[in-house]
């Protein structure tokens, strides 16, 4: 694991789209972190890629895409990357750092409207900073128990 | 003394050339004695006939002489010999036989005859007040105010006296009888003698009625000619100017004939002409006259001689006063009204160089372009001077002339203007100077004034730049529709071409579009985005738009940014690459760093993460969350986008992002996307319909059953309601709720749909209007009821007898899409006949409001020491509201600062951090506060981490200094006119108020008077309100029982609630009975009455009955007898008549109180409503908190707790008003509105009453109302009006000492002093005042020299 990834975990997805599917083409899942227990709150284009309640998924937000750590977005763009490694990319920007009470802070990230929100404890978030450019990345590891397609 | 004054002819002919540079410094009003009319006059006019007949030439000395001015075009005046366009016209004269009665002056010659002694003609005060009021009267400190005061002590005084102290005649009241028109005054010489027998040994009391002593013109006219000059001075008029003969006319001055001119009208058996009422009025008068002199010196019968008299009376009556039985234009109806004289040509005048035609919307125009037809930009010029840089263009323009487009129609030299439609243009061009002046057509760029009427506010007149296109209509940008209410169904708009640089320069300064965006109503932007920009927007930054590449690039270029454009990272890298909308809604701001949140229109819950994606977060310019919707580009929110960037970058910033905004919306929804409404847009859905008929239901079933408890009587009262009202209020509070609730659970039905689209982001319509389309109207409401009863027992024959039920009194379930049945058809109707109703007589009523305002508030501005002053230079107001701040620069709640947007922007790095060491510690106390309280706030959270927390002291001198830049930016410049505005602004949102009651503080059953009618009660200050309402907070607010006394102790309690009264008619007495219901006044907690506290108030009454008539019963507590004064059956019944209206207990004049429970957060307070008068009673009741206890009764309040209590209870309750239709008004325009009606040192009504008691200008006050009235009274008391206030200013065609007009050059080149001191008498009293250093005074036009007499004006106001 390269040192550009800043926050790495593990998820469980526990509901999609909590409010009733408001957007046609996209969903917000509320996930829960198997080793951190951070909560994640995190939108989703539906459309190019579907996400199902129980599925497992592999989210890591990174400085970068390149796997060393040291290339723009640019540069990076026809080499073997981050990207390869997971099904579904965001970019974005952390733009908020909020304190919830105790050592529980909120990061939010916007991608472009598509909102993330990271809970957790203040050791595990405290390397994103606001206004850092940040990429979101997402893998499958696990389908939905009961789901046919893998 | 009377010839002292040299009248000059008024028109005199050499004025046209010498009369240059003169200056109109005041205007005097007075009395010209026939003498001096003579003088004026060219010609006496004593021939009745008008031509000469066999030539039809004007006759000579009749009232049409050729000497009075030239008749016509092509004839020139006898005169001057000038030509008609040339001579102003010359006055004549008639002499008439025997004098007569002025009609405008006939009321002052009444008073004055009873003030003077009709025998000597000494005015009648005692000689020991004499001296003192004389003196009084002679003060040089008196003003007019004064001196009608003092006057009218005077005239009281006279008329008392019964016998003249100076010569012992008797004197009695003078009475104007008149009779069919003739007006006649009689002496009752006799009417109060308490003198002795008179000389021939009889008693005059006998003789009362025959004693009438006629006074004719002739007796009135001598006796005033002898009055002596100091009797004059006592009784207010001048010995120079206005002497009391001049009063009764013995000459009658002619008016120009250019006034009155012929119409020649063209018969085909020769010529006639159609004459002018005061040429026909003017004819008879010279005919009575002439058969008055035959009468006189041939020797007529007496009575002949008086019936001629009192004609020729009559029409010189008619001839200055036309009203009567057969009315005419005399002069003053010519004077009268709003298209008289005064309101008609000098207030307002026609002006030259405007245009006007329809208008149209684009998009792709600037917001501070219009579009203007070609026609019209060649057809209005402006005048450009030729100088050595523009000749060869010029020149050009010359060339092409006026049929070319960038031409010029007119070429003006040092000695003559000539056309350029006809002549040899090459020849003009050739010859064009340096020097001359080229009146050229409108080019792209010139500024031009805009307006829409009606003209209410500032903003409905606003400057532009010109575009030419080729269109025969007015285009503008749709976000400047707000500023001028305007749209597009067929509305005409104005242009107006200021005609001289000084007044571009001024236009573009203060009338641009860019400097108007935020309204001075209370800051709030009122330029902004509207309709289908706000839906084009919120379209694009809904969560779920994604673009390709190719879309994306596509779209970005709308923006027309000339820069070149950046591609973002795309949100989405994979699985394909995908750019947001919210993406592309960034590139809008990208040349600006703006950062704020907000919560928009449909947001819920949850902040950032809000379901709806109702959060909107920008960042650094970024959008980051949230949909765009009204709130954010919309008029009215200070929040906002839009207001961000007017604010923080400066008005040129605002306007390029709505001209970017425009141009993509345009372009978005015509290529990309696709807007439409149609019927299926509000065809219910199988789901909607069950939703709907399931809520109908449930709501008739509720309705029923209350219903039905309200026949059963089983209704619980609400407080200070019957049944009916009970039960009228628990169905309205249902049924509204049926449409509401439908409109609600369809929004949620609803899907990309059009209407709910436009609904959500507010670009158009609301929830209710869809409801009202797909499920159904709702109830119909006529004066804020159910509809009433039409018919016999119901509202129409359709329904049975005494219905109640929601059909049957206009609820209507019906949608228009489904239609409405033939009652609902006919409810609806009513409803909406009502809402038009009320428009059309609130307009009328609000424009008459307006302008009573502005006549009120017109010349109030702010001075250069910071006061707001009238033009007669009373202080109004010490520090313009309190604090000398701007209302159109308020950022947050009439604070100029919103604090909480600063710090999130300055922490968010919208600025470079700079420290400095002073800028806290030198910024007001309001800011320091704010930053201690925030870092303590950031401080508390336990985070290892803190500095990802963004730190508040690390910016806080950032902050501290843009704040106190703030603050001293927004202080009003002096000058500024800050009474027009403040009428513009509380006068403007009138049309807006439409409902007229409202239930007060929650209270379902006290209904307030709200609206317009309220605002025009508080602005007349009226004695007599509709609704008085006493607010009583209760020495102990938590008890209800302690309550309950209170209210019962206060509410009126007459005699025959508690007491049953009996006639006893007993053989040796007869007496009423009254037997007092002791259990109904133990129950109505009434402790406090007893037959002893009833027997005293009995006494109280007007009842007029003395202590033995009124008897304690000593064996029964609670009876009482009252025997009649007048034992006679009538004295008995008329004795019965009265007493149940006797109150017993109480404050009489109130007529009930509320009990009023406010429960927040289970803290139950109790306070007291009560209706109607008498405050001080109140305030002193048992159980009442009298220091917190008021009412919005503004008269009463003065009364009660004087002027400065009224005048915030003035502001108050206009700010009540205001809030209850939702309109926010600064409280600066408030406070001065109520100082304005209280500076006086009593309240004074915005009315002629009022109005005339502020301010002395008589041309002031003759343009507002009564205009004859005050210019007789002018007259009659040689007045004279200094020309100082706007009206007077306008009137007389002389600048406005506001605004730009405020100042003026007090050092020119040659260090000459200009007279400056004459305008403004406050200054010069306060010379060597150490607040006003006179180089602050000082502009000088130098560049240089201007900034260091700044800095001097700084460095003096700083040491003081």
């Amino acid at each position: 694991m390269s040192n550009n990834i800043i926050f790495h975990d593990e998820f469980m997805v526990e509901k999609v789209n909590p409010d009733g599917k408001k957007f046609e083409k996209v969903s917000r899942l509320i996930c829960k972190g198997i080793l951190y227990e951070v909560e994640l709150l995190v939108d989703i284009n539906s459309e190019i890629f579907e996400i199902k309640v129980e599925e497992k998924l592999g989210v890591a937000i990174a400085r970068n895409l390149s796997l060393d750590g040291s290339e723009t977005y640019e540069q990076v763009v026809g080499k073997p990357s981050l990207l390869d490694q997971y099904d579904y990319a965001m970019h974005g920007v952390a733009y908020k750092y909020k304190h919830v009470e105790g050592s529980t802070v909120e990061v939010h990230v916007s991608h472009g409207g598509l909102l993330a929100r990271l809970k957790g404890d203040e050791r595990h978030l405290a390397g994103i900073k606001v206004d850092d450019e940040v990429y979101t990345l997402i893998r499958r590891i696990e389908a939905a128990p009961g789901s046919s397609s893998a | 003394m009377s010839t002292t004054r040299r009248v000059s002819k008024l028109v005199d002919g050499s004025a046209g050339s010498e009369g240059f540079g003169k200056k109109i410094k005041e205007v005097g009003f007075g009395l010209l004695s026939p003498e001096e009319m003579s003088r004026v006059a060219e010609v006496e006019c004593c021939n009745r006939e008008l031509y000469q007949m066999p030539s039809r030439n004007p006759a000579r000395y009749g009232c049409l002489d050729m000497r009075l001015g030239a008749a016509n075009k092509a004839t020139t005046c006898e005169t001057c010999r000038k030509r008609m366009d040339q001579c102003a016209g010359h006055f004549g004269v008639v002499q008439l036989v025997l004098p007569v009665f002025h009609a405008g002056y006939l009321k002052h010659v009444l008073t004055l005859l009873q003030c003077l002694c009709k025998t000597c003609s000494r005015a009648l005060v005692k000689p020991t007040e004499r001296e003192s009021l004389l003196r009084r009267m002679r003060s040089p400190a008196a003003d007019a105010l004064r001196k009608a005061s003092l006057f009218k002590r005077v005239v009281e005084r006279c008329k008392v006296v019964s016998t003249c102290p100076y010569c012992g005649s008797a004197n009695g009241p003078v009475k104007k009888i008149s009779n069919q028109g003739v007006v006649k005054l009689a002496h009752d010489k006799f009417k109060a003698w308490k003198g002795g027998l008179d000389d021939d040994g009889e008693c005059p009391h006998h003789e009362k009625l025959r004693a009438m002593q006629y006074l004719n013109p002739l007796d009135v006219r001598r006796l005033f000619e002898r009055a002596s000059d100091d009797d004059c001075e006592l009784l207010w008029s001048s010995p120079a100017q206005s002497r009391p003969e001049h009063l009764v006319v013995s000459s009658l001055l002619v008016p120009p004939t250019s006034i009155r001119p012929s119409v020649a009208v063209d018969t085909p058996g020769g010529g006639g002409s159609n004459e002018d009422d005061l040429t026909v009025k003017l004819q008879e008068i010279i005919d009575v006259n002439a058969a008055l002199r035959q009468a006189v010196t041939k020797g007529g019968s007496t009575k002949m001689v008086l019936d001629t008299w009192a004609f020729l009376q009559m029409q010189v009556g008619q001839f200055i006063n036309g009203e009567g039985k057969k009315p005419i234009r005399g002069l003053c109806q010519r004077l009268k009204g709003k298209t008289g004289r005064f309101r008609g040509n000098l207030s307002g005048k026609r002006v030259d160089f405007s245009g006007r035609t329809v208008i149209s919307p684009d998009p792709n125009l600037s917001i501070d372009e219009v579009g203007t037809p070609r026609h019209v930009a060649s057809t209005m010029t402006f005048p450009e001077r030729v100088n050595a840089l523009n000749i060869d263009k010029v020149r050009q323009l010359v060339l092409n002339g006026p049929k070319i487009y960038p031409g010029a129609n007119y070429v003006e030299t040092a000695s003559m203007k000539r056309s350029l439609q006809y002549g040899d243009r090459r020849k003009v061009a050739k010859e064009l100077k340096i020097g001359d002046i080229v009146e050229r057509h409108l080019l792209n760029g010139d500024l031009v004034l805009f307006n829409r009427q009606p003209s209410l506010h500032k903003l409905s007149i606003m400057a532009h730049r010109v575009r030419v296109k080729e269109a025969r209509t007015f285009s503008f940008n749709e976000c400047v529709c707000a500023p001028y209410n305007a749209d597009f169904d067929g509305d005409e708009m104005n242009m107006h071409v200021p005609q001289t640089h000084e007044a571009r320069a001024e236009a573009d300064e203060l009338m641009r579009v860019a400097a108007n965006v935020c309204t001075p109503r209370n800051g709030e932007p009122l330029v902004a985005a509207t309709q289908d920009f706000i839906t084009a927007s919120f379209l694009m930054t809904t969560k779920d738009t994604f673009y390709h590449r190719e879309q994306y690039c596509a779209l970005a270029t709308y923006f027309d940014s000339r820069d070149s454009i950046k591609v973002p990272k795309p949100a989405i890298l994979k699985p394909r690459r995908l750019w947001t909308g919210k993406q592309l809604f960034s590139l809008l701001v990208s040349t600006e760093t703006l950062s704020f949140e907000l919560k928009e229109r449909n947001y819920s819950s949850g902040l950032d993460a809000c379901p709806n994606d109702g959060y909107v977060v920008f960042r650094r310019s970024m959008l980051l969350a949230g949909n765009i919707a009204k709130k954010t580009i919309g008029d009215g929110s200070k929040r906002g986008l839009i207001y961000s960037l007017f604010r923080d970058h400066g008005p040129a910033a605002a306007a390029r992002c709505m001209n970017r905004l425009a141009r993509m919306a345009a372009r978005y929804l015509g290529y990309h996307y696709g807007f439409s409404i149609g019927i299926s847009d509000v065809a219910p859905t199988r789901a909607v319909q069950t939703l709907k008929e399931g809520l109908l239901k449930s709501g008739s079933e509720e309705a029923e059953a209350l219903i039905a408890t309200f026949r059963d009587d089983r209704l619980p009262l609400k407080p200070g309601c019957d049944a009916l009202q009970s039960l009228e209020s628990e169905l309205a509070g249902l049924l509204g709720s049926v449409r509401e609730k439908a409109g609600k659970n369809l929004m949620s039905h609803l899907r990309a749909n059009a209407a709910s689209v436009m609904a959500t982001c507010g670009s158009k319509g609301s929830a209710i209007n869809i409801s009202q389309m797909i499920a159904c109207l709702g109830q119909q409401a006529v004066d804020g009821k159910r509809i009433a009863n039409g018919f016999v027992k119901r509202t129409l024959p359709h329904f049975p007898v005494d219905a109640l039920g929601p059909q049957a009194r206009g609820f209507v379930g019906n949608s228009f899409y489904s239609g409405l049945t033939a009652t609902e058809f006919f409810f609806h109707t009513m409803g909406g006949r009502e809402g038009l109703v009320d428009t059309a007589v609130k307009t009328a009523q609000t424009g008459y409001m307006a302008r009573r305002l502005m006549k009120a508030l017109e010349d109030l501005s702010l001075h250069y020491d910071g006061t707001v002053r009238n033009s007669e230079s009373a202080i109004v107001q010490l520090v313009y509201g309190d604090d000398g701040l701007d209302p159109s620069c308020m950022e947050a709640n009439d604070r100029p600062v919103d604090m909480d947007r600063l710090l999130y922007r300055v922490q968010a790095g919208d600025y470079p951090n700079q420290r400095t060491a002073t800028a806290t510690a030198t910024a007001p106390e309001e800011i320091r506060d704010y930053l201690k309280k925030k870092e303590e706030e950031r401080r508390k959270a336990p985070l290892e981490h803190l500095d990802n927390i963004p730190s508040v002291a690390e910016h806080a001198s950032t902050f501290a200094r843009i704040a106190t830049d703030k603050v001293s930016r927004s202080r009003v410049q002096p000058g500024e006119a800050v009474g027009a505005i403040g009428a513009q602004c509380i006068s403007e949102p009138g049309t807006q108020m439409t409902l007229k009651t409202f239930h007060f503080a929650g209270v379902a059953s006290m209904n307030v008077t709200l609206g317009v009618p309220r605002l025009t009660e508080i602005i007349n200050a009226a004695k007599s309100i509709s609704t008085p309402i006493i607010t009583a907070t209760l020495d102990n607010p938590k008890s209800e029982v302690s309550a309950r006394l209170v209210k019962a102790r206060i509410e009126r309690t007459t005699l025959g609630e508690i007491a049953t009264l009996h006639q006893v008619y007993a053989p040796d007495s007869v007496y009423i009975l009254a037997q007092i219901d002791a259990r109904l006044v133990a129950e109505l907690h009434l402790v406090q009455i007893t037959s002893r506290s009833v027997r005293a108030a009995i006494l109280r009454s007007k009842l007029k009955l003395r202590a033995e008539h009124v008897l304690l019963n000593p064996d029964h507590a609670h009876a009482l007898r009252i025997v009649p004064p007048d034992p006679s059956f009538f004295g008995m019944q008329t004795l019965k008549a009265a007493l149940p209206d006797v109150v017993v207990d109480g404050v009489p004049s109130v007529n009930r109180a509320v009990l009023n429970k406010n429960d927040d957060n289970n803290n139950v307070v109790y306070n007291l409503l009560v209706e109607g008068y008498g405050l001080e009673d109140v305030m002193a009741a048992d159980g009442i908190n009298g220091r917190e206890t008021t009412t919005n009764h503004v008269a009463e309040v003065e009364s009660t707790l004087g002027i400065e209590a009224a005048r915030s209870t003035i502001s108050n309750e206009i700010s009540y008003i205001m809030s209850a239709y939702g309109i926010g008004i600064d409280q600066r325009h408030l406070s001065l509105l109520s100082d304005v009606m209280t500076f006086k040192g009593m309240v004074l009504g915005i009315t002629r009453f009022g109005i005339s008691k502020m301010r002395e200008s008589v041309l002031m006050l003759a343009s507002f109302e009564r205009t004859t009235d005050h210019l007789f009274d002018a007259a009659v008391h040689s007045r004279t009006d200094s020309i100082v206030g706007v009206s007077e200013c306008i009137i007389m065609g002389i600048p406005i000492p506001l605004g730009s007009g405020a100042f003026k050059l007090l050092n020119d080149d040659d260090g000459k002093r200009g007279d400056d001191d004459k305008k403004h008498p406050h200054q010069k009293r306060n010379n060597g005042h150490p607040t006003i250093p006179t180089t602050r005074r000082r502009l000088i036009m130098n560049h240089d020299a201007a900034a260091d007499a700044a800095k001097a004006a700084a460095a003096a106001s700083s040491s003081s």
